[in-house]
């Protein structure tokens, strides 16, 4: 069942992050990989999310994602998580505040004979410019 | 395997709110509904989600949900969405921009007995935030 296969590609793509294999990560990707929603500077393909996750590092050197939910529908798997960690370097061009950043993210990876070729990625990005001194209120509220 | 009669009763409360039937719409959630990721100010149940959609709507009058990709597996449904709408009326406090404002977001839906009980939302509030004039770039660049 891809089902199967894909959840568990998924998963060692999960702990290969977790131990800083960003190369052995990117492995789920096809190297023409169509991803949707990460920053709009990165280039095409799994050289951008490679560009992605090197400077997501350097902001965040303890980076953590927290898996919440993940289902899988034909060759689809969607991955609900939280982003956590703090802001020790450079990051989008904001110096390190030091503060702890905590968003909460979904990514929707669709695969093809074992590999995701295309991921689509929606992030509470308010929440994670906010704790890095990105935005700042005009009013109240939230 | 996913259950048919979630996945026909998401796209039945979709198009209940397309057509404004709030109260119809909100059939769709168990009273007892936990639900995640919307404004943190909003009250718990079916209550909260009522104000969300009300306020959504003196806001942004012509908005539309439309869903893009569905995910199903279990009791679970999910919903990629992209939200749009033209910043017509007041919303958060905030004076009408007169902005066509569009915003990718995800649900996530558990069912039990045909009734959501708790909800997810996933949301990219950033672009959402900055264009009605709620927050502001501070500093950096990007």
């Amino acid at each position: 069942m891809p089902r199967e296969e894909n959840m568990a590609a998924l998963k060692l793509a999960a702990e290969q992050f977790k131990a800083r294999d960003l190369n052995g990560h990117l492995k789920l990707y096809s190297p023409s990989v169509l991803h949707h929603g990460f920053s709009k500077r990165i280039r095409p393909g799994v050289a951008g999310l490679r560009d992605h996750y090197e400077s997501l590092l350097k902001g965040f050197p303890d980076a953590r994602i927290d898996t919440d939910d993940i289902l899988a529908d034909g060759e689809k798997v969607l991955h609900r998580f939280r982003f956590s960690g703090i802001h020790q370097g450079e990051y989008l061009g904001f110096s390190p505040t030091g503060k702890l950043v905590q968003a909460a993210g979904v990514q929707i990876h669709l695969f093809k004979e074992g590999r995701v070729v295309e991921v689509w990625q929606v992030m509470d990005a308010y929440s994670f410019l906010k704790g890095i001194g990105g935005v700042s209120r005009v009013r109240d509220m939230k | 395997m996913p259950r048919a009669e979630n996945i026909e009763a998401l796209q039945q409360a979709a198009t209940r709110f397309k057509l404004r039937d709030l109260e119809g719409y909100l059939k769709l959630y168990d009273e007892s509904v936990i639900h995640h990721g919307f404004s943190s100010r909003i009250r718990p149940g079916i209550p909260g989600l009522r104000d969300h959609y009300s306020n959504l709507l003196k806001g942004f009058p012509d908005m539309r949900i439309d869903i893009e990709d569905i995910i199903a597996d279990g009791e679970t449904v999910a919903h990629r969405c992209m939200f749009s709408g033209t910043h017509k009326g007041e919303f958060m406090g905030l004076p009408p921009t007169r902005k066509l404002i569009r915003a990718p977001s995800v649900h996530v839906h558990l069912f039990k007995n045909g009734r959501a009980v708790e909800v997810w939302q996933v949301f990219d509030n950033l672009t959402f935030l900055l264009e009605i004039g709620a927050v502001s770039r501070a500093g950096g660049k990007k």
